[in-house]
């Protein structure tokens, strides 16, 4: 989890407590802000929803902005995923899903005192 | 030639230059130009309202916003801005090249009698110029240009020539819709052999849903604004009297596609899509009812471009996100 102290200042909370690469944070940001699906679904079943890959959720407080779900691959290089703000099922490029794999150690910024170590 | 002569000549050319040089040093610089008389003194957004009467039809319009709207005839169409301004912006730049008496010219004889074309401007301010164009006045190649009620009569470029054959055509917008593309809130699209296709705009946030089938899908509000602001520019290639031609002949009876769209406000503009015409494949027959006494000529095309756009499968919002990025403090991944 990542929380903003203010415009600049992003702090990974969980797994460890580290202040956040912005660079990392904005392009993380932007790429959701652009991602576009290839196929809208029609609402159905096993689609590994229930233990996704992956998740992406953003919010403003406790409300939820954007939140995206990660499933099951659905061949062709295309991925299940699930918008859970408008409760829309949808087929996207898997590279989509890679672009936001990042661990805690890519996020965390490393501290000054280690760098002079 | 004696040295004493040479000697003497120097001197005397060497004098002459100081004089001359203290003469042009002394002489005040050349005034500039004289200021130049515009046919109108104004910006073009001053400009409120303007009558042009070309031949023996009188067209008022007025402004709005950015844009032009007929008061008569063709009262609720939107004009040509596009000429309106053109026209406008000419006529403020356009200045006088010289200026004849007004008592010493046969005002018959140069067409400002019964001028070729005649605008009334008037701006926000209230103040009103009117300029009457009459003929071009073949030695000087300049039009005689008679303002208001001056004593003068201006000769100004003959740039201007081509405008004066302005005609209601060219006045006249050229849109199949009136509405503003963000101002609509509902479209429904049918016809022969397609699917109906139907969208409206909540009107909270402003999303665009499609009903298919049972469920409402999310449409692309970008591609929605696309196809209506295309619907909303330059469309109509001709202005036919309705009556002329047989309903079967053009297909409107039984149009090969509708359209309507509705205002926010309430408002709607209805177009129907008929046959190509003969002769002419690439026009087609339509209808506005924006225009209830013309049948108007579009690109033939257009129908298919409509048909590729209204479409569920097409216009389905594919992107994940829509979102403020400003208000996000908090990311779980």
């Amino acid at each position: 989890m990542i929380v903003a102290d203010n415009d600049t200042l992003w702090r990974l909370v969980r797994p460890k407590e580290a202040r956040c690469k912005l660079p990392q944070v904005e392009r993380l940001i932007a790429h959701a802000d652009t991602m576009a699906a290839s196929k809208l679904l029609p609402q159905g079943p096993g689609r590994g929803f229930e233990h996704p890959q992956l998740s992406l959720i953003l919010k403003d407080g406790d409300k939820v902005l954007f939140g995206l779900l990660f499933g099951d691959y659905g061949g062709d290089k295309q991925i299940y995923v699930r918008d859970l703000v408008r409760q829309q099922d949808f087929l996207a490029p898997a590279k989509e899903a890679e672009d936001f794999e990042y661990s805690a150690d890519d996020l965390a910024d490393i501290p000054l005192s280690h760098v002079v170590q | 030639m004696n040295w004493k002569v040479i000697l003497i000549l120097l001197l005397i050319c060497s004098g002459l230059g100081i004089y001359l040089f203290k003469i042009d040093w002394g002489r005040e610089p050349a005034k500039k130009t004289e200021e130049r008389d515009h046919l109108l003194n104004c910006a073009l957004d001053q400009i409120a309202s303007a009558r042009i009467t070309l031949f023996d039809t009188t067209y008022s319009i007025r402004r709005k916003s950015y844009e032009w709207e007929f008061v008569s005839p063709y009262a609720g169409e939107l004009a040509d801005s596009i000429a309106v301004n053109h026209l406008l912006s000419s006529l403020i730049k356009i200045f006088a090249l010289s200026k004849l008496p007004a008592d010493s010219l046969d005002m018959a004889m140069v067409h400002l009698k019964n001028p070729v074309m005649e605008i009334e401007v008037q701006t926000v301010a209230g103040d009103s110029t009117s300029l009457r164009f009459g003929a071009l006045n073949p030695t000087t190649d300049n039009i005689y240009v008679h303002r208001d009620a001056e004593k003068a009569v201006m000769l100004i470029s003959k740039e201007i020539g081509p405008m004066l054959g302005l005609n209601s055509f060219m006045l006249r917008g050229k849109g199949l819709t009136v509405i503003q593309p963000l101002d609509i809130a509902e479209i429904r699209y049918a016809g022969r052999d397609i699917k109906e296709f139907q969208a409206a705009r909540s009107p909270g946030d402003g999303v665009w849903w499609m009903t298919g089938g049972k469920e409402k899908i999310r449409a692309d509000k970008r591609k929605i604004i696309r196809i209506l602001r295309d619907l909303y520019e330059n469309q109509v290639r001709s202005f036919e009297s309705a009556g002329v031609e047989e309903s079967s002949r053009t297909g409107l009876d039984n149009p090969q596609r509708r359209l309507l769209v509705k205002a926010q406000n309430g408002d709607s503009v209805f177009i129907a899509l008929g046959n190509t015409v003969d002769q002419a494949a690439y026009l087609r027959w339509s209808y506005s009812s924006l225009y209830p006494n013309d049948l108007v000529l579009t690109d033939s095309r257009l129908l298919n471009h409509l048909d590729t756009n209204f479409e569920l499968d097409w216009m389905v919002d594919l992107r994940m996100a829509d979102f403020d990025e400003t208000r996000i403090n908090r990311i779980e991944l």
